[in-house]
């Protein structure tokens, strides 16, 4: 397996420690950790995965291993950041999804954090009811809600 | 400026268009506006209807916003919401009209204004940095700023927080709007003479808060990534499907110094307090 991350479509902005993503074709931002972002610049379509880890660790700082990658590259490809085909998630050695999904959501670990942008509308204010003569003013709707149903933090 | 365009006779299906109109023309954040309106409604229209609207007549406008005022067959008043072409809502009596008006006036200007990148958040000003609590409508943040201001924040805005191209945070000067009357009324005394005057300059971006409600709950957030925390701002930014690459720049730039922190809040004067001091 040599990994290709598909970069057409996707504006990058670099912040300290992380990545962030907007793709524009499926309208989403990507939020990428350090391992994953470098995962994703250096998946070039040259590289076996074990090359990808020596790179990844190599620049990203951090310590990186063949598992760690290939999480990195499994939740990329979820994400839609790697190019169709590219990444084979039947590796030996790599944990299935509900596995990996299961520890990271207790760990508080994904390595890519995904949101849907809403669009300008999502953004209006209801219409309000139209007023009834003599009643009291109502009471508000219940208030908060985080995260959105779309959210995948 | 009021341009009354004559009568309009209009009949449609089952309604009757038959009010005189008004033209409505005036600009706001850059961004200019265009209203064909019933007269009737004009009245009912608060001025301005957006913070930074000044009247204008020159230019073409950057959005048209037509309301038919008129009858259904059963003798009912029908307004009807038209944007090219496309009737967007009907309602049944002037003042839905008019919120109906003012909420695509407001939502148009956030999403149009190309120096600017508008966030659906109420934002104060605490230690000269900006707290900004981002979330859509109906997430209670009139009330949360409102909260902070009466423990001594000051105000910014209780609708959006507007960045410009150096990440800070310039006010949305205009009353809270709040849906209960008596909360209403606290807003006005507390704020009506500091919004009588002149809006307060932009300043940096401190802190994010990401929060949900939850009945009885504490304030114990979690630090948030920097990453995290754009995420927080960019999932209630008005224009980033329009301008995603100047939106994802300019919010990157605001949160690069500041802090984010997510968690469950209860009621909006513990918040506050909480809040406050720990910054």
């Amino acid at each position: 397996m040599k990994p290709l991350a598909r970069k057409s479509g996707i504006c990058a902005e670099n912040l300290p420690e992380e990545v962030v993503l907007y793709d524009k074709t499926h309208d989403k931002v990507h939020c990428l950790n350090k391992t994953a972002a470098a995962v994703w610049e250096n998946s070039d379509g040259s590289k076996t995965v074990d090359e990808l880890t020596r790179v990844v660790e190599a620049k990203s700082g951090a310590p990186a291993d063949r598992k760690l990658v290939l999480q990195a590259l499994e939740e990329l490809d979820e994400a839609g950041l790697m190019e169709a085909g590219s990444v084979v998630v039947a590796e030996a050695g790599l944990p299935s999804r509900r596995e990996a999904v299961g520890k990271m959501v207790m760990a508080g670990s994904a390595l890519v954090a995904t949101i849907v942008a809403a669009a300008p509308k999502a953004h209006a204010s209801p219409a309000p009811d139209p007023p009834k003569r003599g009643n009291p003013p109502h009471d508000p709707p219940p208030i908060g809600h985080w995260p959105p149903d779309h959210h995948k933090f | 400026m009021l341009v009354p365009s004559g009568n309009q006779l209009i009949i449609g299906a089952s309604i009757k268009f038959a009010e005189r109109n008004s033209l409505l023309a005036f600009s706001a954040y850059g961004v200019k506006i265009e209203l064909r309106i019933p007269d009737a409604l004009c009245s009912q229209l608060a001025w301005p209807i957006v913070p930074d609207a000044e009247f204008a007549d020159e230019g073409r406008p950057d959005a048209v916003l037509t309301v038919k005022g008129g009858q259904s067959g059963e003798g009912e008043s029908r307004y009807e919401i038209v944007e090219n072409g496309a009737v967007l809502s009907a309602v049944t009596c002037l003042e839905a009209a008019a919120c109906a008006v003012e909420s695509w006036v407001q939502l148009t200007v956030a999403t149009l204004a190309k120096e600017l990148v508008f966030v659906h958040a109420g934002v104060v000003c605490w230690k000269d940095r900006a707290v900004v609590v981002p979330g859509r409508s109906l997430s209670g943040k009139s009330t949360l700023v409102l909260s902070f201001v009466e423990r001594g924040a000051h105000y910014y805005s209780d609708e959006y927080a507007i960045f410009d191209f150096e990440g800070r945070v310039h006010p949305y000067w205009r009353l809270p709007k709040l849906r209960v009357a008596s909360d209403q009324k606290v807003a006005t005394s507390l704020l009506d003479g500091t919004l009588s005057g002149a809006p307060p300059k932009p300043i940096p971006l401190g802190w994010v808060l990401i929060s949900r409600y939850e009945a009885d709950s504490r304030w114990h957030p979690r630090r948030l990534s920097c990453g995290k925390t754009l995420l927080g701002l960019l999932d209630n930014t008005i224009p980033l499907r329009c301008r995603p690459e100047q939106s994802v720049r300019v919010l990157a730039g605001a949160v690069k110094n500041a802090q984010g922190f997510e968690g469950m809040r209860g009621e909006a004067a513990d918040f506050a307090e909480q809040v406050l001091a720990s910054l």
